[in-house]
């Protein structure tokens, strides 16, 4: 194998090999993310959505790390959002992401979950996160009526999303 | 000639059935709940970035422009529906008709909250 080499970058060690993994990995959840806002939403509620993105999230920290799987996941809301959307949706993603990845990492290390429980609490809570924010934004508590409906897509969204990652993680060698 | 240990599946996914059982039972039962609370709404309360701006009564037919021409609000038959609305995804239009109470609809991008109320309803009351 040839020999790799070592950069300090920042908090983390990290080899140039795993470097352009990271960066191919935070492309791909860029391009799967475009590829979501491009399909019609089927429900009329603001927040229902696939997720997709969370791919290569979970892939990244089931095969990479913890702080792997966090730069995926912040740095593509924050190119995103430069790219596709505007400061608003940012702020909504970033906060969606952050508690996303707060459960993710929990529940994958602590509590010792398989893919697809820590892609469903990873949807759910990413929902849950954007309607606590648009409710602080609106100021108003009126928006907790949608919870429900976000627990219930997310869990769908989470569980498609779990057993595509579990695949991809058991089948390709990083 | 291999015995995998009688591990039900059930068991060996424990955690990730009772996680996902209890949010989708606390999303039913919270469905339940709210829907049974619900009585047709008397007015329509709309709010700009959480203030609110407009109380409009259900039972007079009427079109009502918010935020400078950027949504426009109807209000017929008593139901409140979004028309028109100036914002890149429409959501607030495609919510369709609300009519009970605590039922909204929502436009993130313009900041703009139309919440149906019931009569005698405090202003922070959530349904």
């Amino acid at each position: 194998m040839a020999p790799t080499l070592f950069h300090e970058v920042g908090f983390m060690k990290t080899s140039t090999k795993r470097l352009t993994a990271l960066a191919a990995l935070i492309a791909t959840a860029m391009i799967l993310s475009f590829i979501e806002s491009q399909i019609p939403p089927i429900v009329p509620l603001p927040g229902v959505k696939l997720g997709l993105a969370n791919i290569a999230v979970i892939f990244t920290l089931y095969k990479l790390g913890i702080w792997q799987s966090a730069s995926v996941s912040l740095i593509r809301v924050i190119l995103s959002a430069l790219l596709f959307g505007n400061s608003l949706a940012l702020i909504y993603s970033f906060a969606g992401a952050v508690f996303s990845l707060i459960f993710m990492i929990f529940l994958k290390n602590v509590v010792k979950m398989h893919t697809v429980g820590v892609s469903v609490a990873g949807a759910v809570m990413h929902n849950a996160a954007q309607i606590a924010v648009a409710s602080i934004v609106m100021e108003t508590a009126v928006i907790i009526y949608y919870l429900p409906w976000l627990i219930i897509s997310g869990t769908l969204a989470g569980i498609v999303i779990g057993i595509i990652g579990y695949q991809l993680i058991k089948r390709i060698k990083l | 000639m291999k015995d995998k240990g009688k591990k039900n599946i059930l068991y060996v996914y424990n955690k990730e059935i009772i996680m996902t059982a209890s949010l989708v039972l606390f999303a039913v039962i919270s469905l339940i709940i709210l829907n049974l609370t619900r009585t047709q709404g008397a007015y329509a309360e709309v709010r700009e970035s959480g203030v609110i701006v407009a109380t409009y009564p259900l039972n007079i037919d009427r079109e009502y422009t918010l935020k400078d021409g950027k949504n426009i609000l109807v209000i017929k038959d008593g139901y409140a529906y979004m028309d028109y609305a100036e914002c890149p995804d429409r959501t607030c239009v495609k919510t369709g008709k609300i009519s009970k109470t605590g039922e909204s609809i929502t436009c993130l991008p313009n900041k703009i909250s139309v919440v149906i109320r019931g009569e005698g309803d405090g202003p922070d009351l959530v349904s």
